[in-house]
């Protein structure tokens, strides 16, 4: 009779084992789990629990340490990095000095092809100084560098593996790799020698659900215990029906209505003008997006450093934008806008349709997939084009001046927007490290802009997920992709 | 009939060929950047510079006929190519999906004969009456239902109402229970409608009134001497509906989140991942020239008139 007893006591174990194991559902496969071969949010997501960055940046903006702690500017053009000892790859290897010039190598070698390179592009020198110390040198000054550390391609991986890495990831981070199924799931499991401690967890699926209505089944069936961008409809439901947890948290996103400032239809600033204030931004974000979103005044969103808090120049008024039409003598006017398959970009461009026809103006809709209307909007003829936007390296030069900045006509300055004191101060941006000083900076960028409306920046979508309630603890900063289950735990 | 099916096994070599200057001309028209599609949204503060190196580093840069001339080579040579996303073999893409798509196909195709044969078969000997209406009426429905619904719906009763399968995902034969339903059920409303049209006609042949007036069993008459004269017409749709899951049920397999062919090809061709679409059009291509030979040569085994050679 007591075999019975241990088989059950070993079951208790097994499924308490079990119930450690987080369950999460994306909507992808990631293409490669090797950070520096690509840009995918899918393949992020998982080498973000692999592997790791040298500074994180915390929900508040904020940058802290992760396997450097402590930083410094020897000079304008250096940053210097102490590295955290005694941490090693999950393989054994140590991380030193060396181990992070090798990261970097690789990642700026051209022979790699590494997509996310141009978040590092402004690097030109790495060495070691001692084992424990690495200068990082751009020349010129690139004061964003911090903040670009902290972005998943930069990630530290043992450049010696090369290109297993891709399917055979190592990195220092608290899940360590066990299998990857093809379409179907990765398998993590808990770094039991993490240098901040082994995590709560036993380890992690990431299971690929293409489907959001599947995820939201499994979701509810017990399958999964965490669904990410869930779309609003479906969110709302959720939220409704209780027994799940939903969350929307500010993140890096804006949506914005790109305006070519070159075309003949759209150079004088009062047909702009118009535009903007024939836009109810309240309706789009609350009745549109069922409230998932801000809305938008200034071209960065509030949680990234740097956007000013700015009193919308243009409010929605329809009289205003047909007096301001009727003094630019453009009535009558027709525009076409330009937009990529996206349910959430085309449904703001039906309202935005519908309001332009209030003030006489019509709207010829185009939608392509995204790299044909990448294409499309970088020709001359573009007139209105809408775009989601992430400020992915968290600071305020990676959007100011790939929006602003006249050397990025047309790739991302689509407006075609081009003042030499604007470009000025962007590049003050870059050189200057003082933050109080770039701070002055980038409000002057954003108040002139958003007065000469090359863009109206519509909203800032909030990034939503579901859980179920025994997943707690879990840190989610400015995109799903940045999920942190270091301290997550599993209560049932 | 070997040299019969040597020759059409040769054959499809040219096909082969055709299939992938199919594919490269679709690729070749239709607009837009394989690399911005790579990237995506989140890469678009990329600058033109880095882009344009980016695309010289992945051999993008090459004009499209002279990426299709090295890819071809390559191909005589054994070589699928290089997924441009993964930088794996596309060999390797494909091997990994091709079980769950061969799984989900073969056991789709097991419950579509049953049910289908059955159903038309029965359909066919009642005709005119209640069953036979009801049968071509549960055919209808099966044909004009999409997967995508009675897929969830199959979900929602049996994963999340009554808990007695996974709702999705691949591993156990559970996981197979609800996609292959789904899958097999639409395709049995085919085989349905012509078994019953097939079976019709047979049973309206003089062999089979003189085997009545013989007066062999009812079951006897019906599945040996009508429905074996009825089968060409069903093994050919069987074959037509084999080859097409053999494609990829696209749609069942996002609704199941199964991880088959079908999906890599839907996923590569959003991505512009040309090494991938190819690879995955070709070998699906082959298979389904593969089940059309088979079924070409089970007419001889099926009725002795049929020769070849």
């Amino acid at each position: 009779m007591r075999i019975p007893a241990i088989l059950i006591a070993l079951l208790l174990v097994a499924s308490s084992a079990l119930a450690q194991t987080l369950t999460t559902a994306i909507g992808a496969n990631p293409p490669t789990l090797d950070p520096q071969s690509t840009f995918n949010g899918f393949s992020f997501h998982v080498t973000n629990q692999v592997y790791e960055t040298l500074v994180r940046v915390t929900p508040e903006g904020e940058v802290v340490p992760g396997l450097a702690t402590a930083w410094s500017y020897p000079e304008p053009t250096t940053l210097r990095l102490t590295l955290r000892e005694g941490v090693t790859f999950h393989d054994g290897s140590p991380f030193d000095a060396d181990a992070v010039v090798a990261s970097f190598e690789r990642i700026l070698d051209p022979e790699t092809a590494a997509p996310g390179r141009f978040v590092l592009g402004a690097i030109t020198d790495v060495t070691a100084v001692d084992e424990t110390t690495v200068d990082i040198v751009t020349d010129p000054p690139f004061a964003p560098l911090l903040a670009h550390l902290a972005h998943p391609v930069s990630a530290i991986v043992p450049a010696d593996l090369g290109d297993t890495l891709g399917r055979q990831p190592v990195g220092t981070g608290p899940f360590v790799f066990v299998r990857w199924i093809d379409g179907s799931e990765v398998v993590l499991e808990a770094n039991a020698a993490y240098w901040g401690g082994a995590p709560a967890l036993d380890g992690v699926v990431v299971r690929i659900i293409p489907e959001v209505s599947t995820q939201i089944v499994e979701l509810r069936a017990g399958g999964v215990d965490m669904i990410f961008n869930v779309p609003p409809d479906n969110f709302v439901a959720l939220q409704a029906a209780g027994a799940l947890v939903t969350e929307a948290i500010d993140g890096w996103g804006s949506t914005h209505l790109i305006l070519n400032v070159e075309h003949p239809k759209l150079e004088d600033v009062r047909v702009r003008q118009a535009l903007a204030h024939a836009i109810d931004k309240e309706l789009i974000a609350e009745e549109m997006l069922l409230g998932l979103a801000r809305p938008g005044v200034a071209p960065l969103p509030p949680t990234i450093r740097f956007s000013a808090d700015l009193a919308e120049p243009y409010p929605y008024d329809p009289d205003a934008a047909r007096a301001l039409l009727a003094e630019a003598g453009a009535e009558g006017l027709s525009l076409r806008l330009d937009l990529y398959q996206n349910p959430d970009l085309e449904a703001v461009a039906q309202v935005l349709q519908f309001s332009f026809e209030e003030i006489g103006v019509s709207l010829d809709i185009r939608v392509q997939d995204f790299s044909a209307y990448t294409q499309a909007v970088q020709a001359d003829d573009v007139e209105l084009s809408m775009t989601g936007w992430g400020t992915v390296t968290l600071d305020a030069d990676y959007t100011l001046y790939a929006f602003f900045h006249s050397d990025e006509i047309p790739t991302n300055n689509r407006s075609r927007y081009a003042d030499p004191e604007i470009d000025a101060l962007l590049q003050q941006g870059r050189d200057a490290t003082d933050p109080a000083e770039r701070e002055a900076v980038y409000l002057e960028v954003q108040e002139t802009v958003v007065q000469e409306v090359p863009m109206v920046t519509l909203y800032y979508p909030q990034f939503t997920y579901a859980k179920r309630p025994a997943v707690q603890g879990e840190s989610i900063a400015f995109s799903w992709i940045l999920l942190d289950l270091r301290d997550a735990t599993l209560t049932d | 009939m070997l040299a019969y099916a040597l020759g059409r096994l040769i054959g499809t070599v040219p096909v082969l060929f055709g299939v992938t200057l199919l594919v490269f001309l679709m690729a070749w028209v239709t607009p837009g950047d394989p690399v911005v599609a790579m990237l995506g949204e989140a890469a678009q503060g990329i600058s033109r510079e880095a882009l344009e190196e980016l695309r010289g580093q992945l051999g993008l840069d090459r004009p499209l006929p002279v990426q299709y001339v090295s890819y071809v080579t390559g191909l005589l040579q054994g070589d699928l190519g290089t997924s441009v996303r993964s930088r794996r073999p596309v060999l390797a893409e494909v091997a990994d999906r091709l079980p769950a798509t061969l799984e989900l196909a073969l056991a789709a195709l097991t419950i579509a004969v049953l049910m289908g044969v059955g159903l038309g078969v029965w359909a066919a000997v009642r005709k005119g009456t209640f069953v036979d209406g009801a049968a071509i009426a549960v055919a209808l429905v099966g044909v004009s239902i999409p997967v995508f619904w009675s897929g969830f719906l199959l979900m929602m009763v049996f994963a999340l109402e009554l808990g007695w399968l996974p709702a999705s995902g691949r591993g156990t034969w559970q996981h197979l229970v609800l996609p292959a339903f789904t899958v097999g059920v639409s395709s049995a409303a085919y085989i349905a409608r012509i078994t019953r049209g097939a079976m019709l006609e047979a049973l309206g042949q003089d062999y089979v009134r003189t085997a009545r007036a013989k007066g062999l069993h009812a079951r006897r008459v019906v599945f040996r001497h009508a429905l074996r004269n009825a089968l060409l017409p069903i093994v050919t749709v069987v074959g037509l509906q084999l080859g097409g899951l053999l494609g990829g049920a696209v749609l069942t397999e996002t609704v199941f989140a199964w991880p088959g062919v079908g999906r890599l090809l839907v996923d590569a061709i959003i991505a512009r991942d040309l090494p991938v679409v190819q690879g995955s059009v070709l070998v699906v291509s082959l298979l389904f020239i593969l089940v059309n030979l088979a079924v070409d040569l089970s007419y001889a085994a099926i009725n002795p008139k049929v020769r070849y050679g």
